[in-house]
């Protein structure tokens, strides 16, 4: 298990500086990131001072040298944008916004996904497993952003239910973790629903009907569990698939401060030293969650043996 | 889920003529009976023939700007018939735009999904046939590109390299192909130790033509369920990237971009933000009909189990 648990994180480490080395030689590739800081009329001089404090005027290879060793550090860089402000800084602040915002996405997603797909599993080929797996194929078949507009419109401008935009309240989260639930729920029903089938077609759930069990205390109580561990993967899976790209268009249409909307913002800035500490850092986070999961997948089912 | 009627359906299971001289025909039929596998179906080659006639059939020019007629409603709010889904910002015409976008929606993600496939199902051959030390490769860069933030990077690269249609097949493919080289590899393994593939290589032949004529032909219905289920994929992520700006760029059209234009109007023309949308759920959902269809038309086990449980749920209906 230990010797497993540093393989992976090897390999993390390994993807961390890929991803790391890509976005350096990427965001490089753009001929001059300094210019947009200075006045049209900036004098060559002025040119040269800012290359040179940003160290963009030394060669490809020994400004790599210099991320490298940077990066070694855990120093990410001074961002162009908020000058002076250390990047890592400012990404860790608007950090625990989009966790959140994620996190209660997922819980909100598992919630609606395992008793739809309990449902769904109880009858399967039956008219009621047909309409739930409908819907969660539609759910899934969304475009989280557009739901976001969608959810807008209604509680919104219409109802005025819920607030449509920024982080003021808990009221606020409602609709923009919605728009990323709804979707991901859809998937995780759908692996609810065929490992629920798998698990009630097993021969102990045949010994437990024939004791006289009811069919609630056998899903509760034996299938469910069982059920848990693919829909507990699956739904970290969708974790990090939210921190890798979706998480940005939602938190893009609610004007929530994550880490997401940073990257936008640093686009239109053309901060490429916080761009690169944001993807740097939401890759070192992907990667501590894939580990997170694997070692939770062992103590959930002790049956899993990894070697 | 996608067979309508298990008493039909029974006959396409034990179908006679298990050697199918034409797979392609029996499919076909089996589809035709099917419910909602024939409606994905169907739904997608209306938008796939729509968007290929797109220039001959849409009502007006896309482009033409008529600012007397901006942010009409469509016709079944108020407006008037000969803007159906009603105007822009502009006055131009939304159901053209959103034909024209549909065009641009299904070349990128027809070409991501077979190029990303081709290159994929490539690989994984080579790493499923030949083993060792090309398995290790491919499979270890395949899986450290699973675990990359594949929307950021393609967000990154789209920015440096200045966004447009072609850098978003480029970038999608890229970030795609791990999949299908995935499911290729582990299906070859297991056909690697059959007999016939066994007594192919007996015979003399090489491996190109072994995997060719023997390998590929038996991952063929796996493989394009796998290539539609990616094409959905695909239609979501470019219209996400197109909306945050960094995809498909004005004057041309796609639906992310028609979403992301029009959400400055939300509260006062939803239908700019609400039709390209629905457009997207539509074929994003007709796909994964589809797929999910295949899926279970494709193996047998599948296809047993879930005429078992028809028939068990007529029965039980009808008790």
């Amino acid at each position: 298990m230990v010797l497993y648990l540093v393989k992976r994180l090897v390999v993390g480490v390994v993807v961390i500086l890929l991803v790391a080395t890509a976005v350096f030689f990427i965001t490089r590739v753009i001929s001059n990131p300094a210019l947009a800081f200075l006045p049209i009329d900036a004098s060559r001089e002025q040119r040269d001072d800012v290359l040179h404090y940003l160290g963009l005027d030394q060669s490809l290879r020994s400004q790599y040298w210099h991320f490298l060793v940077q990066l070694a550090h855990l120093n990410l860089g001074t961002s162009f944008w908020q000058q002076g402000k250390p990047a890592a800084d400012i990404v860790f602040a608007r950090l625990p916004d989009t966790l959140i915002l994620d996190g209660v996405a997922i819980a909100l997603s598992v919630a609606i996904a395992v008793p739809l797909g309990v449902v769904a599993a109880l009858r399967p080929g039956s008219k009621l497993d047909r309409g739930t797996t409908t819907v969660s194929l539609l759910g899934l078949s969304i475009p989280e952003f557009w739901l976001g507009f969608m959810l807008v419109l209604i509680f919104g401008v219409k109802l005025h239910w819920f607030p449509t935009s920024g982080a003021h309240g808990a009221s606020s989260i409602v609709l923009p973790a919605l728009s990323l639930a709804l979707p991901t729920s859809g998937k995780i029903a759908q692996m609810m629903r065929s490992s629920m089938i798998d698990e009630l077609d097993q021969p102990y759930m045949l010994t437990a009907e024939s004791k006289g069990m009811t069919t609630a205390y056998r899903i509760t109580r034996h299938a469910l569990r069982n059920c848990l561990v693919p829909v507990f993967t699956q739904s970290s899976f969708e974790f990090a698939r939210m921190l890798a790209g979706y998480t940005v268009v939602v938190e893009v249409v609610f004007a929530w401060p994550g880490v997401g909307q940073l990257i936008v913002q640093a686009l239109q800035n053309q901060d490429l030293v916080l761009l690169q500490a944001i993807v740097i850092i939401l890759a070192a986070l992907i990667v501590l969650v894939n580990v997170i999961t694997d070692v939770l997948y062992n103590v959930i089912d002790p049956r899993i043996e990894v070697a | 889920m996608a067979i309508a009627d298990p008493l039909i359906a029974a006959e396409v299971a034990f179908d006679p003529a298990p050697v199918q001289q034409r797979p392609g025909r029996a499919m076909l039929r089996a589809l035709l009976r099917s419910g909602t596998g024939m409606f994905g179906a169907l739904v997608l080659a209306i938008i796939i023939i729509g968007a290929i006639l797109e220039p001959w059939i849409r009502p007006h020019d896309p482009a033409a700007q008529d600012l007397s007629q901006r942010l009409k409603p469509p016709v079944l709010f108020g407006g008037h018939a000969t803007h159906f889904f009603g105007t822009d910002q502009l006055g131009r015409d939304l159901l053209s735009r959103v034909m024209e976008g549909a065009r641009a929606s299904m070349v990128i993600a027809v070409s991501v999904v077979v190029i990303a496939g081709t290159f994929g199902v490539v690989m994984g051959l080579i790493a499923g046939y030949f083993g060792r030390i090309a398995d290790t490769v491919i499979m270890r860069i395949a899986d450290m590109q699973l675990a990359f933030p594949g929307i950021l990077l393609a967000l990154v690269i789209l920015y440096a390299l200045g966004p447009s249609a072609k850098l978003v097949i480029i970038v999608l493919a890229i970030n795609g192909w791990m999949v299908y080289a995935r499911v290729v590899r582990s299906m070859v393994l297991s056909l690697r130790k059959s007999e016939y593939i066994e007594a192919a290589e007996i015979g003399g032949s090489r491996p190109p033509r072994i995997m060719l004529r023997h390998v590929l032909p038996n991952i063929a219905s796996p493989v394009l369920t796998l290539l539609v289920l990616e094409f959905a994929r695909i239609i979501l992520a470019e219209a996400a990237l197109s909306f945050l700006g960094y995809g498909v760029q004005p004057p041309g059209s796609s639906w992310g971009l028609i979403i992301g234009q029009g959400q400055d109007y939300l509260q006062t023309a939803w239908w700019l933000v609400a039709v390209p949308g629905i457009f997207i759920s539509i074929t994003v959902l007709s796909a994964n009909l589809l797929a999910s269809w295949l899926r279970i038309y494709a193996d047998p086990k599948l296809r047993e189990k879930q005429l078992g449980r028809q028939l068990d749920a007529l029965i039980k209906g009808r008790e």
